[in-house]
């Protein structure tokens, strides 16, 4: 059975998935439909991370739930492996973020509108925090 | 002291110094609104450009002077103490840049000025990499 910081990371990858996914079917369309100016997508982005936070929240408590016992018995992070999956999987996760923050800063350089710098903010944080828990539940499992 | 805590010092010292330079430089347009927009955008990129190629060079001519410095130290792999520092910087770089994005993308909602919105990102990835640098600096010298 996978411990709560398996489960933990599953939520975040869930969350991520569902959030993006939700952002990426309502923006898209219209970026190759109308022009930039009409596109909507503030309250859009606002709204994919709301979705995400309240689905973390959900998945965290039912996993808490579930895992009473070992809540219990030990910190959340306990051993050696935990740590080094921590640490692997925010090292990844931050390299992939300092990516979507290079290439936001060279659209911008190259005076592209801002619409375009912060949706590569924006997908670019929730592939590394997705890249993140990923790397996290490998690691876990023993697989990297 | 191992080529890479001397490599991370030289590198702590090189960035810190150019955009110390870059930042306290531009301190009156980024703060003062004296240009327009567009100017400030054209002058900031000129210098972003500029401190680019500063921090190439120097870091060359500060990796040579090292290597001739210890030539045997210069030809040995990272070991695993050298690995995990690495990860440990990489980790807390990682949440300074999140944070910064977080703002960029915040300021991009908000229709600021592009120059504003690019300089926060810089500010973003500047400073993940000077505290990436010094806490690697810190598990160097307090172990990990």
């Amino acid at each position: 059975m996978p411990g709560f910081l398996e489960k933990m990371n599953r939520a975040v990858a869930i969350g991520t998935i569902l959030a993006l996914g939700w952002y990426l079917i309502r923006v898209v369309p219209q970026v190759f439909s109308r022009p930039l100016d009409e596109v909507t997508w503030k309250v859009e982005m606002v709204i994919a991370v709301v979705v995400f936070v309240a689905t973390l929240i959900a998945d965290i408590v039912r996993a808490a739930i579930s895992n009473r016992k070992e809540l219990g018995e030990a910190d959340v992070v306990d051993d050696g492996r935990d740590h080094a999956a921590e640490q692997r999987g925010d090292a990844w996760g931050g390299h992939a973020m300092h990516a979507a923050a290079f290439v936001a800063l060279m659209l911008l350089v190259l005076d592209f509108d801002p619409f375009w710098a912060a949706n590569s903010l924006f997908v670019g944080a929730m592939l590394a925090g997705l890249v993140s828990a990923l790397v996290k539940m490998l690691t876990l499992r023993g697989s990297v | 002291m191992s080529f890479q805590e001397k490599s991370n010092i030289a590198m702590l010292v090189v960035t810190g110094g150019t955009y110390a330079w870059y930042f306290a430089s531009s301190a009156d347009v980024l703060l003062g609104g004296r240009d327009s927009p567009v100017e400030a955008l054209a002058l900031t990129n000129m210098k972003m450009l500029l401190t680019v190629g500063i921090i190439i060079v120097a870091s060359i001519v500060a990796h040579i002077a090292i290597a001739i410095a210890a030539p045997s130290e210069a030809n040995e792999d990272a070991d695993e103490r050298d690995k995990l520092v690495e990860m440990r910087g990489d980790q807390r770089g990682g949440f300074v840049l999140a944070v910064f994005a977080l703002g960029a993308m915040a300021s991009a909602m908000t229709a600021q000025p592009y120059y504003l919105i690019a300089n926060l990102i810089l500010a973003g990835l500047v400073a993940s990499e000077l505290v990436k640098g010094v806490s690697k600096l810190v598990d160097y010298r307090r172990g990990v």
